[in-house]
């Protein structure tokens, strides 16, 4: 008779890998070119709500060292100064695993509330950084802001579904 | 034990924190690093983004070809229109050609390197509000360097600013960080144009007190000699506050661009390039 060793909740696998992954292909996606620099300048920072969720969610797989990295590569393809992404998805994921017992089951409009607070710090912090680099102030950071918080409903049900499918505590 | 494994979590998320922000500290300070990690990141990513562009090129052709299709007869009458005009002026321009060609002789004036268009594709737009820089499907591979000057169909775009084997970023002239050296055509003004990342880059005079004139021409005046001389850029849009160059180009919808391939690798080592960081 063959038993069953339990799995070890701790133990590397593959799908815990899933979350990265889809992080960089968002990342990757949304620098497509469709013609339209102007519309994407206001663009929604996706991957900035996906980290987000998955640091409230399931912060052991995405450490701080996924988010530097995932962050350098969003500087990359967007020619920002490199760190500025790195620096905010560090802090939005650690704002988002620090409210962990305060937002856990709690209605989804105060978890969109807070987002809207954190990404709201952030974008602060990066326009801030970005005015003493030289950089002149317009409407598109705005315009991003709006666009982020906005489409947040969206990321949430879809990394709920992938957490669903994906990343149940018994299935990983 | 708790609180220690909180402690340890909070020095990790520091470490991360100080290494992001020293990134930043670095990479505006040290240009050079940033380029080669720019330059080795883009290059294995190009081949990616040809193929992730591949649909939306299709799509854009599928939807580009209905319109064209409903459009044909109206077109076809105004490029007939234009087609006469353009005779009369190829005329003139044939004359004037001769004849500078013969002035430039009898002043024994050297030539400008001749310039070779290389034609790419945008792959990759700068998905953030600061940015304005866009990813072409041409690196050294075809002969780009950095620093030449990039065009649209109707006028100047922007600069090449770092390169790939395979691929090339380009600073667009919108971006905070172009300094652009021209001169407008109808006075002789020179001027520097300045992006400012809105849709209208501004422009300093460095020479000539005259008033700016809306609707005058503004071209490349060849200081500095990073872009040839006398390359279409816009026109003079609003003279009231800050002047500002409405771009014969927009900077919005690029799908094809061409490089003019032109050796200024000399001059942007020698020479300021008139512009700022990166």
């Amino acid at each position: 008779m063959i038993i069953a060793k339990p799995k070890d909740p701790r133990r590397p696998s593959l799908r815990g890998a899933l979350p990265v992954a889809l992080l960089v292909g968002v990342v990757v996606l949304t620098q497509i070119s469709f013609d339209m620099t102007a519309v994407q300048q206001g663009m929604p920072l996706l991957a900035g709500a996906f980290i987000f969720y998955w640091g409230l969610y399931r912060p052991d797989l995405v450490p701080h060292a996924v988010c530097l990295l995932v962050g350098l590569l969003q500087d990359i393809l967007s020619g920002t100064p490199l760190g500025i992404h790195a620096l905010g998805f560090i802090l939005l994921r650690q704002m988002a695993a620090g409210q962990q017992q305060f937002l856990h089951g709690r209605a989804f409009h105060l978890v969109w509330f807070f987002f809207g607070f954190a990404f709201g710090l952030w974008a602060l912090i990066e326009w801030f950084m970005m005015s003493i680099l030289g950089y002149p102030f317009g409407m598109a950071p705005m315009l991003r802001y709006v666009s982020t918080v906005l489409s947040f409903p969206l990321v949430y049900a879809l990394a709920g579904r992938f957490q669903y499918r994906f990343l149940r505590r018994g299935g990983h | 034990m708790r609180s220690r494994s909180r402690r340890r979590r909070t020095i990790v998320y520091m470490v991360f924190v100080v290494v992001a922000l020293s990134l930043v500290g670095i990479s505006t300070r040290f240009p050079a690093f940033t380029e080669g990690v720019h330059t080795y990141t883009v290059d294995r990513l190009a081949a990616v983004y040809k193929v992730l562009n591949a649909p939306v090129t299709f799509a854009k052709g599928i939807g580009d070809g209905i319109a064209q299709h409903f459009a044909t007869v109206r077109k076809n009458r105004d490029l007939m229109e234009e087609n006469q005009m353009l005779r009369a002026w190829r005329a003139e321009a044939m004359f004037l050609r001769v004849e500078n060609d013969t002035l430039k002789e009898l002043l024994n004036m050297v030539s400008d390197q001749s310039v070779t268009p290389i034609t790419a594709r945008v792959l990759a737009d700068a998905n953030t509000p600061y940015a304005r820089t866009v990813l072409i499907s041409a690196g050294r591979k075809h002969g780009v360097a950095k620093g030449q000057a990039v065009m649209g169909a109707r006028g100047l775009v922007g600069r090449v600013l770092f390169t790939g084997q395979e691929a090339s970023r380009v600073l667009l002239l919108s971006d905070p960080n172009a300094r652009i050296p021209v001169k407008i055509l109808e006075s002789g003004q020179q001027a520097i144009m300045r992006g400012n990342n809105s849709r209208y880059p501004e422009l300093i005079l460095t020479e000539g007190d005259a008033a700016l004139v809306a609707g005058h021409h503004v071209v490349t005046s060849g200081a500095g000699g990073i872009f040839a001389p006398g390359l279409p850029v816009g026109v003079v849009h609003d003279v009231t506050r800050v002047p500002l160059v409405r771009t014969y180009n927009s900077l919005s919808n690029l799908d094809l661009v061409v490089v003019q391939k032109r050796d200024v690798s000399g001059i942007l080592g020698t020479e300021a390039t008139g512009e700022d960081k990166q």
